[in-house]
């Protein structure tokens, strides 16, 4: 499953749809949402990093150190603008866009990476390059630098600045970046929370997956009735045993990899048989 | 729904009690059936088969709210930013369930908004989660005949409820202003009636046993 895939509703339309097959229980107060949101969050840290949104921002390092974004949950990279041009004056407002460029107009290298190093590449095989637009400036980042960023739990396991050494260091801790350079524009691209701009808690939207947070949340509504005296020792029964057949289900569905995953194992694969078979013979010229 | 005074009547017949007995008068009848009323509302409300009769619950659709100090909501615990209201009048008396006073629902004014109930103790350890800042809803709580709100910023609410007092005060209607105690419903569902006037008679054939002759005043004065 990949981001762009992915619809979410918030923590109030879940609860909602539990209470519609709940109504008996909702009308007489046994649903409290408050007892149920760590439930929500639960399910989501089980479905796992897929299902968070891929999020980027171009941050302004100043005295070596940037707040981040307060929906930020992992770093997946990071990369320090050194050059870049501003065309118009600053007044306010910003967003960030990547323009794509024709394939024709990017030099590329033997291994098919662009040379330029402000242009990038994505799993499509497309270029695109980092420009930022204010309402009233255009800053296109000419050239980005990776830089190295010290391991821990807001930096995804595969974070490519982790393994880098460079001069140019940076820390993530209590929400903030500390950098070991004084001021910067430094890109960088994380998983987001699940949060909307509101700040609500958000799950999947899905039909297969909804089953899994639905039935996760009815089965803790009938444990808190339990312990509260109430017989629902049946309707406990049941939504377990119904719980553990949506959990499998949503699991294996956020991990089965999508057409673009499956492309890039087939394509990994191909190169590694090229090597592996064909790569030895290079130098032999093929007669035709 | 059947009135009060359709009630204590039936009840009345049941006893052979007559209209003009000094030991029998109709507030006497009344405040029994409901103390057995209660009883079993109580009893139905524990089995979780209340809620749903429509019929018995009544509707204070314009309750003012005042803003109040967090001490009088007993919610000192809260961090400050929070405002607090509360209902500005103390509510009429309402019929007590399981959990306590019998209240299906507190929405806004329009029924957009529902609010869950809450008790003081308990909303304060929540707004101490860390999960709280997730949490949308709107809590209240029962507190010295007084409904408390935290963070709600509204003016009035609407109240659905089962009330053991007269309410016709608080329902926005003029007309039933002046309606006789004895003509307004008696808010308990028509299927527990035979249980009420069961309980009702065996309490009242206590008390209306006609007493047995000592065993002297049971002789024949012809012997």
């Amino acid at each position: 499953m990949e981001n762009y895939t992915i619809k979410y509703r918030t923590f109030d339309q879940l609860i909602e749809d539990v209470s519609v097959d709940f109504s008996a229980y909702a009308l007489e107060g046994m649903i409290e949402p408050q007892q149920l949101i760590k439930v929500a969050t639960r399910v989501n840290y089980d479905l796992g990093l897929r299902i968070h949104r891929a999020k980027e921002v171009v941050l302004d390092v100043e005295h070596n150190k940037v707040k981040l974004p307060n929906d930020f949950y992992t770093l997946n990279f990071a990369m320090l603008s050194t050059k870049f041009t501003v065309t118009q004056p600053e007044i306010q407002g910003t967003h960030i866009e990547e323009v794509a460029l024709e394939k024709s107009a990017v030099s590329v290298d033997e291994y098919g990476c662009p040379v330029d190093n402000a242009v990038c590449q994505s799993d499509c095989g497309n270029y695109y390059q980092l420009i930022q637009k204010f309402k009233t400036k255009t800053v296109t980042h000419e050239q980005l630098q990776m830089i190295r960023i010290k391991p821990g739990k807001a930096v995804s396991a595969d974070c490519p600045n982790s393994n880098w050494s460079s001069a140019n260091q940076a820390d993530i801790r209590d929400g903030w970046i500390y950098t070991s350079f004084k001021t910067g524009q430094l890109f960088i691209n994380y998983q987001g929370a699940l949060e909307n701009a509101d700040g609500e808690l958000l799950v999947v939207d899905h039909p297969l997956i909804n089953e899994y947070y639905e039935y996760a949340i009815k089965q803790r509504i009938l444990e808190n009735m339990y312990m509260n005296g109430e017989n629902v020792v049946q309707q406990m029964n049941l939504v377990e045993g119904r719980l553990r057949g949506a959990r499998n289900n949503a699991l294996s569905l956020v991990n089965t990899p999508n057409f673009g995953e499956l492309k890039k194992i087939w394509e990994m694969n191909r190169k590694a048989q090229y090597h592996k078979y064909v790569n030895m013979f290079k130098s032999t010229p093929t007669t035709r | 729904m059947a009135s009060i005074g359709e009630v204590v009547s039936r009840v009345r017949n049941n006893v052979k009690g007559s209209k003009q007995d000094p030991f029998l008068t109709d507030r006497y009848l009344y405040s029994i059936i409901l103390k057995y009323a209660t009883l079993l509302m109580r009893r139905q409300d524990s089995a979780n088969k209340l809620m749903k009769f429509n019929s018995v619950f009544q509707t204070l659709p314009f309750v003012e709210l005042i803003e109040v100090d967090k001490i009088e909501a007993q919610c000192s615990g809260i961090k400050s930013g929070c405002t607090i209201r509360r209902t500005k009048h103390k509510l009429p008396n309402f019929m007590q369930g399981y959990w306590g006073p019998l209240i299906r629902t507190v929405s806004s004014i329009d029924g957009g908004f529902e609010l869950q109930p809450t008790h003081p103790g308990t909303y304060t350890s929540m707004t101490k989660t860390s999960s709280f800042k997730y949490n949308t809803t709107r809590y209240f709580w029962f507190l010295n005949d007084y409904l408390y709100f935290p963070n709600v910023d509204w003016d009035a609410v609407k109240i659905e409820g089962v009330f053991e007092q007269d309410i016709t005060k608080w329902n926005c209607d003029p007309e039933d202003d002046c309606d006789p105690r004895h003509t307004q419903p008696f808010n308990v569902p028509d299927f527990l009636f035979a249980e009420i006037e069961q309980m009702v008679v065996n309490d009242l054939s206590v008390n209306m046993k006609t007493p047995v002759d000592p065993s002297d005043d049971k002789q024949n004065i012809l012997r």
